[in-house]
């Protein structure tokens, strides 16, 4: 149990941080999982693929519960808790400002998507986790993960680049409307 | 440029080897790497204590298992827990911490205590005429509200010998007792001049406080209880031998002190005059959430899906019974010697099933026999305390992304009528679920009175004051709330013809939250607003210790 605390309890956390209603609730949803899994008597005859898949449904599942629990309570909106927050503290303001315009941006293209994607999205640059491990913790195949990441991935590629491109044909110094008259 | 950069087969490399990629000079390596910073996740120093904890609340139920396991009995004899000793640096981030554990327990201990008056008054809710003013604890600051019109009535600092987390404030007899972590206070409540103050210059922080009897009983963060005399504030007695770190949430009721062991799988009964332990039972292995409900001298328990009628001296099982479906159950009240039991939670308890399915239910037992009398449809549940009104049980259902209130036979569990609310539909993932519930309901002058809360997009949010005919289902009233659609509300109650409200204006500071708040009154005739006072504003937090020294507003004569 050492070892799973030490492999999964950090990413975890900062999963349930970020889907549950407050710290505090994400640090009792964390207790609850390990407790469960020592509770639960097959666990540790598990493979640990799905040990793994295991700990992040019941994480996710519980999160859920703690959050209805929570806007019951507090009536905090899901969007409220479950929006990934983007706090920059690097030192250097340019660079923080740039990055924070580098996350709306990314964060405008990332809301466009359907929730699903969104989540297959947070689990694989969130949390490092695989297809193969994101298909066992939603309870899909692999073949739909990799299928739903690449078109998604595809998708953000097109519309990424569609924005760059946008950007730099507004950069300050140039007049579109003149530059398409001289053309 | 091509649509299927991205292949199914390869992905999982793709990204891996973008990542690895410098410098940045395509769209895919500056995406990749856009994403990997838009989802990053820190370890903080915070969170580090926080794993810490929950390690050690972790090896904490390792013991308890085995020991558990090794025993193979119901009752197990009594031993003290084993208790964790919490990493002096952390302990304070805990106290700290525990404001928002206040309010979750504050919160579960209010139905708690609905639930005891729903015991002892079975088939009405009789609402107090008298006039009802509201007292908080704000950064150290003890408050009286007029309830009529919002103005300051008294205000007192509270001079504490140790710099304080959390506030717990009740209201008794007509005094004012506000615990903090140190600290003990007892105010009059009409002047708000102390009566007694009680310092501990050392020891850990008090955590949790319940007042019955004229007692005070206190749980502190070294997991023990102890017990004042209410009115003088004298010591009663300090039990050292019995701890348990599941001690949050404790109540009392008809002489006893119920808590529960470590990891919650042990009910306890503390003689509530000598703090001596009476009695103890190991019930499932499966943690108990709720508080029990004590009637009759029959103590009800749930823990998990099995429902337990105990005896109140001896703990002896009077009968047990499997509930239906597996859900963390709750027993919600006592009626004309039935029992009502529902779960909240809707969640899904098969971990090899991938359908979340939404699972809410609520049945009736006999409470003599234990018999079932009736399941209602499913995802059913009832509806904070209200009981049986007009011959009928009030429940809400969450069923299929649609939230409704409905009233149901008693003896049969047939629905009587039921409303379903109009609002749009979220989806977490398989589980649909309406953006709109009740956040509080009462009985006032035979109307069912409700605010409705219905999450709009952007972490928005609407309340709407309702009323309607608690025998037809018939909707009297509706007025919407001018309340901030981004601002956190939290119900204090009704009196005086007028719904109190806490409404918290969230604020970052360094990037921690805090809110400063203010009190509203709204009119429940036609939901206009009849006052509104804003309390000081808290200094911006250099710490996560957001709002220090404040409790949960508590509306009383």
């Amino acid at each position: 149990m050492e070892e799973l605390f030490e492999r999964h309890a950090e990413k975890l956390f900062a999963y349930l941080c970020q889907h549950a209603p407050s710290r505090e609730d994400a640090e009792d949803v964390l207790a609850e999982t390990f407790m469960a899994a020592l509770a639960e008597r097959k666990f540790m005859q598990l493979s640990a693929t799905a040990q793994t898949a295991w700990l992040w449904r019941v994480a996710r599942n519980k999160a859920a519960d703690a959050f209805r629990r929570a806007a019951f309570r507090r009536n905090v909106s899901f969007e409220q808790v479950a929006e990934p927050l983007y706090e920059d503290k690097a030192g250097d303001p340019e660079q923080a400002a740039l990055r924070q315009d580098e996350a709306q941006e990314i964060q405008a293209l990332v809301r466009s998507l359907p929730q699903a994607q969104q989540e297959v999205l947070q689990l694989r640059f969130g949390y490092g986790l695989s297809c193969g491990e994101i298909a066992a913790i939603l309870g899909k195949r692999e073949d739909a993960i990799r299928m739903m990441l690449s078109r998604t991935m595809n998708v953000l590629r097109q519309l990424y680049a569609r924005r760059s491109s946008l950007a730099q044909d507004s950069q300050p110094g140039e007049d579109k409307r003149d530059r398409r008259v001289d053309e | 440029m091509t649509a299927e950069y991205f292949t199914p087969e390869r992905v999982d490399e793709q990204i891996e080897q973008l990542h690895q990629t410098t410098p940045q000079s395509s769209d895919e390596t500056r995406l990749v790497s856009a994403l990997h910073r838009y989802y990053s996740v820190s370890v903080t120093t915070e969170d580090r204590a926080a794993l810490a904890r929950v390690r050690q609340r972790i090896t904490g139920k390792q013991n308890a298992v085995e020991t558990v396991e090794d025993g193979n009995a119901m009752v197990v004899p009594f031993s003290p827990p084993h208790r964790t000793v919490r990493p002096h640096g952390t302990r304070l981030v805990r106290v700290l911490s525990s404001l928002a554990a206040i309010i979750l327990v504050g919160t579960l201990i209010g139905a708690w205590f609905a639930v005891m008056r729903i015991a002892t008054s079975p088939s009405t809710v009789v609402p107090t005429t008298e006039p009802k003013n509201l007292y908080t604890v704000q950064n150290g600051v003890a408050y009286r509200i007029d309830g009529s019109n919002g103005k300051v009535v008294w205000q007192d600092r509270l001079l504490t010998v140790r710099q304080s987390g959390s506030a717990n404030l009740q209201v008794v007899n007509n005094v004012v007792y506000v615990v903090l972590d140190y600290d003990i206070f007892a105010l009059n409540a009409s002047n708000g001049r102390q009566i007694w103050h009680i310092a501990q210059r050392s020891g850990k922080a008090y955590f949790y406080s319940v007042i019955d009897n004229g007692r005070l009983y206190l749980y502190s963060l070294d997991n023990t209880f102890s017990a004042f005399n209410a009115p003088t504030g004298t010591p009663l007695w300090h039990n050292t031998t019995f701890s348990t770190q599941g001690g949050y949430g404790f109540s009392v009721r008809d002489g006893n002190l119920y808590t529960v062991s470590d990891n919650g799988t042990t009910l306890y009964a503390l003689d509530a005059a000598t703090g001596q332990l009476r009695w103890h039972l190991y019930l499932s292995g499966i943690s108990l959430l709720q508080p029990p409900l004590v009637a009759n001298r029959v103590v009800y328990v749930t823990s998990g899906n099995l429902l337990y009628a105990l005896n109140e001296q001896d703990g002896e099982i009077i009968w047990k019974q499997a509930i239906p479906v597996l859900g963390d159950f709750r027993v919600s009240y006592l009626a004309n010697g039935v029992l009502y039991v529902s779960n909240d939670s809707g969640v899904f308890q098969d971990y090899s099933q991938s359908n979340n399915s939404d699972n809410r239910n609520f049945y009736a037992y006999d409470a003599q026999t234990g018999r079932l009398l009736w399941a209602a449809q499913p995802g059913y549940n009832t509806i904070f305390n209200l009981p049986i009104t007009d011959g009928l049980v009030l429940a809400a259902r969450t069923y299929n992304g649609t939230y409704s209130i409905g009233g149901l036979n008693p003896q049969t569990g047939k629905v009587a009528w039921q409303v379903p609310f109009q609002c749009p539909v979220s989806q977490f993932n398989h589980l649909l679920s309406p953006t709109c519930s009740a956040v509080w309901t009462a009985i006032i002058n035979g109307k069912l009175y409700l605010l409705e809360s219905a999450s709009q997009l952007q972490g928005k949010t609407l309340y709407t004051l309702k009323s309607f005919n608690p025998a037809t289902g018939q909707l009297l009233s509706a007025h919407q709330l001018a309340i901030g659609q981004q601002d956190t509300v939290e119900v204090v109650g009704a009196s005086n013809g007028l719904l109190y409200v806490q409404i918290g204006v969230q604020k970052w500071a360094d990037g921690i939250p805090y809110s400063n708040y203010r009190f509203a009154a709204y009119r429940l005739s036609d939901g206009s607003l009849a006052w509104s006072h804003t309390m000081p504003s808290f200094p911006p937090p250099t710490s996560a210790n957001t709002n220090p020294n404040t409790s949960r507003p508590v509306l009383a004569p």
